[in-house]
């Protein structure tokens, strides 16, 4: 701002000063902030403002959204969780089965060999025996 | 923009010659339950508070319900200030965040009304001086958006230098000093007539 500005900025300064000034709204003003006070003091403990604002917050529609998003999204969370267990123990069952088939060959074919063997010696005990 | 949070240090204000005694011994009579004395600390500031929201909506009517909604609020809140001088920042503080906020919902400015228009709107009020000049002037104001006229609102009616300004709308202060700046010129260029 150079020097030719100042005086018309403080008249303009002065001129807000002026315009600005506090004005009381009056008697009427205080009575109605008085009755205000008075009928907020008189609600009835059923009125919403008189239950406790933790309690308030609570009863609140969005809160009770927010609880029951919640409530689903746990239990939803609760049920892919057991799926996931029953999808593991039937995998497990499978894979127990499926050792289990391969024991069983192997079994028979050990049974299979022995008996061959078995066969063998007699068939060589009767040779000894004929000579 | 929340009221509650007062992040102005009150210990480093000069004293207030408005805050006087009886306004200290009023605030702590009313802290402690006397009813008759919170009612002499709203005569003391509804003037303040009920100008602050006039200055910034525009509307008498709206002006005094956030008036009367700050004291309710002070009311609740007593217990939370700490002095007189407190209370008298706490309020302004209050009144000019719900009247700004109150702007915002209404989500219009007067910008594409006329002045004469706007003129009408402006209450009447008695005033000293050029009651034209000072009507025009509010009327003005009301062009200006809010936070620019918040400003100007407490720089000329409350008398509150730019750091008290930017702690009570939480504003840097050289966005305030910006806004002042910039608001002065902007008056100026309206070819208001000032008296000499």
């Amino acid at each position: 701002m150079n020097a030719g500005d100042a005086k018309p900025m403080e008249r303009l300064e002065r001129a807000l000063q002026a315009s600005l000034r506090p004005v009381d709204p009056g008697a009427e003003f205080t009575a109605a902030v008085q009755a205000r006070l008075a009928a907020a003091s008189l609600r009835p403990l059923v009125h919403p403002a008189a239950v406790p604002a933790s309690r308030a917050r609570w009863l609140h529609p969005l809160s009770l959204a927010l609880a029951a998003s919640i409530v689903v999204a746990v239990a939803v969370g609760w049920q892919l969780q057991e799926l996931r267990l029953l999808r593991h123990a039937e995998q497990v069952r499978l894979e127990q089965v499926r050792v289990k088939t391969q024991l069983l060959v192997a079994l028979e074919i050990t049974s299979e060999r022995l008996g061959q063997v078995q066969r063998r010696l007699e068939q060589y005990q009767l040779q000894e025996k004929s000579l | 923009m929340s009221p509650t949070s007062l992040t102005l240090d009150l210990a480093s204000l000069p004293a207030d010659p408005l805050i006087g005694q009886a306004v200290d011994g009023d605030f702590a009579a009313a802290r402690a339950g006397d009813a008759s004395a919170f009612v002499r600390l709203v005569r003391h500031h509804q003037a303040r508070v009920f100008s602050l929201a006039l200055r910034l909506t525009g509307r008498r009517e709206d002006a005094e319900e956030l008036a009367q909604d700050t004291f309710l609020g002070l009311h609740a809140q007593l217990r939370n200030l700490d002095s007189a001088l407190h209370v008298r920042h706490w309020v302004c503080r209050t009144v000019t965040h719900r009247s700004i906020d109150l702007l915002r919902a209404r989500a219009r400015r007067p910008q594409g009304q006329s002045l004469d228009q706007m003129l009408l709107e402006v209450p009447v009020e008695d005033a000293s001086g050029d009651p034209l000049l000072h009507r025009t002037l509010r009327a003005v104001l009301l062009r200006l958006p809010e936070i620019p006229r918040a400003v100007l609102v407490l720089r000329y009616q409350e008398d509150l230098d730019p750091l008290d300004i930017a702690a009570t709308l939480d504003l840097p202060i050289n966005t305030v000093k910006s806004h002042l700046r910039r608001s002065l010129d902007w008056l100026r260029g309206q070819g208001l007539e000032m008296p000499r």
